[in-house]
Parts: structure tokens; sequence; C-alpha cells
């Protein structure tokens, strides 16, 4: 026998060995991927697209009061950018279909079926017709959206934003000032100091002022817990947190001063109140009337009433699930959030 | 009556193996709970965060910056950097971060007392008053969302505590920190998520973690007794009633040990803590009513998963007397086997760590895998050293020490340049 058959041997089990640990070699000397994970470093605000947007315009370096002379909007090309400058809303309706990026520097009607691919910066105040699309619109003053819009990536207006009926909101929805929805609505996020799901939501006279978060766990007042479902009849007030690890429910014109959070449906009925959050592992059921201050968080579904406020004027809320469904003549103060759809309408 | 003793062995790692697979599953094909994660417009309540530090000159200037930029309102949020006894710089640089941002920092400089993280904790709650509280280890660098992700949970009144995801950030610096940064993918990617997802359990990490204040007084708040603050903290709130939630998207930079022997006291302190805490409250758990039958389930096998590498030892030895004394053992040889690397718990199995690494869009880093046995092998035989220690302490009746983990950081943190 060679002697090159034992080191033969050992060779080829050490290869056969080492090779399932090649690839783990290979990376552990070359590290390509040896870098940590990418974190979120944004602060999360919905106003950061909005905000990316006008920086984008203002570094474009457009020469808009040359531009304004013109008798015709105008294509024009700027830092490898193609801009579409409105300086003359009486000419629009010319352009049903816009691909480029789009800078509206007049209050403009924008026509039915108008269609922008690009994205969409309007100095002062816009109308659009029925049934437009926008990939993202920001507005400077008011945007009034047409029935049966549709907007593709997000929409923001710096002041009211009104959206009419059987509009689309894909993602991002939001205003500096105030919301107003119609009937028909699907949206996934909105945000405002004020959202109405209707403008008969506008007549609605508005809670101001309520108990702090902290007061009263300062005052000592505790939680409750309840093994099994609970209910507070109608007119009861209960002060401090409520826990129920079942199904809640609350009669006409119970009251919570704190925060409740049910391990099942949790149900309440007209002018309700409950003074601080309220929480769902399964749906949420606000009746008409009632008064939340928030958050809402139901990890599947959140009916609100019409005549409902969740939030208040000087205190920001959020309302979260999967599905939300928005009576007309509701007020939200903040954030509504929802993950696979929300919907306004009785 | 060894033969009995192994089955009893390979029962109880398949349970474990039963179990991750589950966990793997929910996180693959589950549905997802994030339930607190979209909350982002509140009226945020008052947050007090405390960073413990001893010994942290390496570190501290890091945290006490990136918490000084994160996005909460300033005059809500009150910094306490818990200085425990320090020998090193730490004051120093505590002391000059107060002086460039007046009111901004409220130092605890602690020269004495009992050593150990919980009872620095516990003395400094004497400046804490807010109703939440969240707890930072010094060699953490929260984002600039991080404390928001962390308070939101709190809003719901059933919650006690939150736990958010540690990510470690000198993950290229060797063989050691590449495998730990796998195993704390799998831990928290899927570990951590799948039981916030299934309801069951999710453990409180004493870092990167919040904590509401009237519940830690219900339930007499820190136990400075104990070498693993964050467990023992776990289960007397779940025992009281309080639930624990894990944040998946509230994520922050830690840094993991470099050197093998600073790793191995890491993990043989966490494996005596946690098994201080599977003896003292495995069997309040079980006569529990305040908690559902998959959360004890759940509960006491978290207990346990520090115990499952002494008993997969033991496993090993019983398997190969009862082979060479001839005894029956049927395929439990080749269950043990199989099971064995797919069951210890806080160190991910394999497949739950490729599964985190697919989740978190991680590319090459999982051809490391097979080199994660090397962590497996360590980890095994330190938490059963560990084990074996304890148990004789304890017949000696020793007390415990609490043993820091040393940091290797140099220089300033530039996340830009990392990520």
């Amino acid at each position: 026998m060679s002697i090159l058959a034992p080191l033969a041997l050992t060779a080829s089990t050490g290869t056969l060995l080492l090779l399932p640990l090649a690839p783990a070699l290979h990376e552990l000397k070359s590290k390509r991927d040896a870098g940590p994970l990418v974190t979120r470093k944004d602060d999360g605000k919905i106003e950061n697209f909005a905000v990316s947007l006008r920086r984008r315009f203002q570094t474009l370096h457009i020469p808009f009061a040359e531009a304004a002379d013109r008798e015709f909007n105008a294509f024009v090309e700027h830092d490898g950018a193609r801009v579409f400058l409105v300086t003359k809303p009486e000419t629009w309706a010319a352009q049903n279909r816009i691909d480029a990026l789009v800078m509206c520097a007049v209050s403009s009607r924008l026509p039915d079926g108008f269609e922008s691919s690009g994205d969409f910066y309007a100095l002062e105040t816009i109308h659009t017709g029925r049934n437009t699309i926008f990939r993202a619109l920001l507005g400077e003053e008011e945007i009034v959206l047409g029935a049966a819009s549709k907007v593709l990536r997000w929409i923001h207006a710096e002041a009211g934003l009104l959206v009419c009926e059987n509009c689309l909101l894909f993602g991002r929805t939001s205003s500096a000032k105030s919301i107003t929805l119609s009937s028909g609505c699907r949206f996934e996020r909105m945000h405002a100091p004020t959202i109405y799901s209707s403008r008969y939501a506008l007549r609605l006279p508005l809670r101001t002022e309520s108990f702090p978060f902290s007061k009263l766990a300062r005052a000592g007042i505790g939680r409750r817990r309840i093994l099994g479902d609970a209910r507070l009849h109608s007119g009861e007030q209960h002060r401090g947190d409520l826990v129920v690890t079942k199904s809640l429910e609350m009669e006409e014109a119970a009251c919570v001063l704190g925060s409740v959070k049910a391990n099942a449906k949790i149900c309440l009925k007209r002018r309700a109140v409950v003074d601080g959050a309220l929480v769902s592992t399964k749906a949420i059921s606000i009746g008409p009337g009632s008064f939340v201050k928030g958050p809402v968080i139901s990890e599947e579904e959140i009916v609100i009433s019409p005549g409902v406020q969740i939030g208040l004027p000087g205190a920001r809320t959020t309302v979260s699930a999967p599905r939300i469904r928005i009576a007309s003549g509701s007020v939200l103060h903040g954030t509504v959030w929802a993950r696979v759809e929300g919907r306004t309408g009785d | 009556m060894l033969l009995a003793l192994f089955t009893a062995v390979v029962v109880l790692i398949c349970i474990y193996t039963v179990r991750h697979y589950c966990f793997t599953v929910s996180r693959i094909i589950g549905a997802q709970r994030h339930p607190y994660v979209d909350v982002d417009s509140a009226d945020w309540p008052a947050v007090t965060v405390l960073i413990a530090a001893h010994n942290e000159e390496a570190v501290v200037a890091d945290i006490l910056s990136a918490l000084l930029e994160v996005d909460y309102p300033a005059e809500k949020l009150a910094i306490v950097p818990v200085n425990d006894r320090s020998v090193d710089r730490t004051r120093e640089i505590i002391d000059s971060y107060v002086a460039r941002h007046p009111g901004r920092i409220t130092p605890f400089h602690r020269a004495g007392g009992k050593p150990g993280k919980a009872a620095a904790l516990k003395d400094a709650m004497a400046f804490v008053n807010t109703e939440i509280m969240l707890v930072f280890d010094a060699d953490y660098v929260p984002g600039k969302a991080l404390i928001r992700q962390l308070v939101a949970p709190f809003f719901d009144p059933e919650v006690g505590s939150v736990m958010g995801r540690v990510v470690p950030l000198n993950v290229g610096k060797k063989l050691l920190t590449r495998i730990l940064d796998l195993e704390r993918s799998g831990g928290y990617q899927v570990d951590q998520q799948a039981r916030m997802n299934l309801h069951f359990v999710p453990q409180y990490g004493g870092t990167v973690a919040g904590i509401r204040k009237s519940a830690l007084d219900e339930i007499g708040g820190w136990n400075e007794n104990t070498l693993a603050e964050d467990t023992d903290l776990t289960y007397r709130l779940l025992l009281a009633g309080w639930k624990t939630v894990y944040e998946n998207r509230a994520e922050c930079y830690e840094e993991v040990p470099e050197r093998w022997p600073v790793r191995v006291r890491q993990i043989m302190r966490w494996a005596k803590g946690h098994n201080q805490a599977m003896v003292g409250y495995s069997a309040a758990l079980l006569r529990c009513r305040n908690v559902s039958w998959w959360e004890r389930f759940d509960g006491l096998l978290l207990l346990g998963v520090y115990m499952m590498a002494p008993v997969l030892l033991l496993g090993w030895v019983l398997a190969m007397t009862l082979f060479y004394i001839g005894a029956p053992v049927g395929g439990g040889i080749a269950v043990l086997g199989l099971a064995a690397f797919t069951t210890l718990g806080n160190f991910a199995a394999f497949f739950e760590i490729a599964a985190a690494a697919r989740l978190d869009g991680s590319r090459a880093r999982i051809q490391l895998l097979p080199l994660t046995f090397l962590g497996f092998a360590v980890s095994s035989i330190s938490v059963s050293r560990a084990a074996w220690q304890q148990f004789t302490a304890s017949l000696r009746g020793q007390e415990m020490v609490w043993h820091k983990t040393e940091r290797s950081r140099v220089g300033s943190v530039v996340l830009e340049k990392s990520a």
C-alpha cells in the first residue's frame, strides 16, 4: 500500500468535513454582511414626505417669476428634472394627464379625470374634478379632492383638506389644519389636528378638557381587574383604570375616568365616556355621542358611530386597528391608522 | 431507573423542540401582533429614563448624546444616569453633560450600597417621579423614535412592562460577535415576537425596556437579591396580573461581548439569575389564577430554559451509558441527537436563526449558521457549569455575586457609517 493512501484518505475526509463550512468561512473572512442591522432613524412623522417634496422643489431653483410671465403653462427642465409649471389656470383643461413633476403656482381647478403620475406641488388652493388620480399631492393652501378621486401614495395640505364622496386614499393623508371626509371614502393612515368624518361634524360641540394622564396615577386611584365579562351600568362612573379579562359593555352614559382594556369585545353604548385609552384585543364599538380621550387600539376592528369625539383639540391621539369604520358626523383629533382598510359612511 | 430518566430527558427536549418549531411557524406564516406600533399621536406621559452605569467611561457619552436627541417632549423626559460606584471616568463624563445641558439630566452618583444592577435601580427610585420609567444599560444607543415606541404600550392599563429589540452594533469585530448577532436575532425576531403573537409570556429584558411604576410598587419594587432582575420582574408582574409586551420594532443598538471569557461570565450570570427565578416562581405560576393555561405552560418552559443545557448533557451521558450496558433505548438516542440542537431557548435554535435572518433581510450572514454550533457548545457548557456552581453554592449557603459585562468600545458610535 502506498504511503500516500492514508494521506489521501485524511485529506479527502478533511475536505468533506470542511466543505459545508466553506461558505461560512468565506463570509467570516470577507465580511460581506457584517454591519449592524439598519434600524429606524427617522421620527416617523407623517409630514416627512411633504417636507421632502417641498425641499426638492426648493433645490430645483425654478425661475418662477420668469415663468409667470409666459402666456401658457410650460414644461421646463431643471437639474435633470422635468417640471410642468402651471401659471395660467384657464389653460389647464388642455392637460388631462401629466407624467412629470407639477408645480402649480396659482389657484386652480383641475378637470375631471385628470391624472398626475409625478408628484404634484400646489402653492395655492387646488380644487380637483371628479375621478382624478394623483401619485402624491402637496398643497400649501387648501385642497378639495373631487368625488371618486384616488391618491396613490400621499396627500398633504397645509390648510384644510376636503375629501369628497367615494375617494380612495392610499398611504398617508395629512393636513396641518383639518381633514373633512365624506361618505364612501376609504383610507389607510390619516393625521390632522382635527378630522371630521363629514361636513355635518363641523357643527358638533367639542369637548376641550379632561384629566391629564398621570394625574390619575398620582392620585393613587390605581386599577381594577375583573376576571371574566364586565358591564358598567347606565350612568355608572368608575374612577381609575379598568382591566377586564373578557368582554366589556358600557351602557348609556357610563363613564370611566381612566383607561380601559378588555381581552374580548368592547361595546360602548350612547354617550359613554372613557377619559383615557380604550384598548381591546378584539373589536371595539363606540356608540353615538360617546367620548374617548384615547388612544383607541383594537387588534380587529373599530366601529365609530355618529357624534363621537375621540381625542381633544389640545391633546391629539391615535385610533389604530386593522379595520376602522367611521360613521358620518364624528370628530377625531390626531392620527387614524387602518392597517387593512378604513372606511367612512354609515 | 436510568432508562426512565433517559426517557424523561428525551420527552422534555422534544417539548422544547416543538415549542421552537411553533414559534418559528408563528413568526413566518402566523398573524403578527404589533398592537401599539401605530400610536404616533398621544398625550404622552412624563417619563424617566434610568441609565444603569458601572464603570462605563467607554460608552456612557454615546447614550447621553442619543437621549438628548430623541423625539419626545423635552419637558416630559427626565434622564437619570445611575452611576453605580464607578471608579473610572464615568462620573466626570456624566457631570460634563449635566453642565452642558442644564435641566435635562439629573445624575445619581451612587457611592455605596449593595452591588448589582437591581440594587442600584432600587436606590435610584428616589429620583423617579413619573408613572413610566425606561431602563437602558449604558452601552445602548437609542434611536430618535425609540422612547415613544417604548412608552406607547403603557396606554394599555394591563401592561406592566415593555421590552424592545436589542440589535448588536459591533457585529463585524470577531467570530463571537457574529455568532451573538445571529443568536440575538433569533432570540428577539423569532422567540420574543412569537410569544407576543401567541399571547404567551414575552420577557422583560432589563434594558431597552420600560416599567410602570405603580405595577412595580404593587409587586414590592426591585428585588436586589437576584442576579437577573429582568426575569424576576417578568414573573412577579405576570403573577400579579400585569402583562409584558414585546415591541419588535423598538430597536436599539447594543454592544455584545467581544471576548469569550466575557461572554461566558455573562451567560453564566444570566443562567444563575434565571434559575433563581425558576426555583422562586414555578410553583406560584402553576397555582396562579391570574394567567391563562397557555401563559402558565409557556411561562414554565421559559423558566426552565437554562436548565435544558445540563439536562441535555445528562441526556448524552445517559445515552452513552445505556448504549454500553445494552439497555433497550430504541430510537431515543436518535431523537435526542436530532432534538438537541433545536432545544436551547435563549441561544436560539438554528432554524429560528435562519428564520430571523430571512425576516431581517440579511443575506450573506446566514452562511455563518454552521458556526453557531460553536456558540451552542460554549453556552451549553457554561450554563451547565453555572447550574452546578449554583447547586453547590446553595448547599454551602453562599451568596451569589453579580458581575458586570466588560465593554470593548473605543471611540464614539457613528451609526450612519456602520449601517
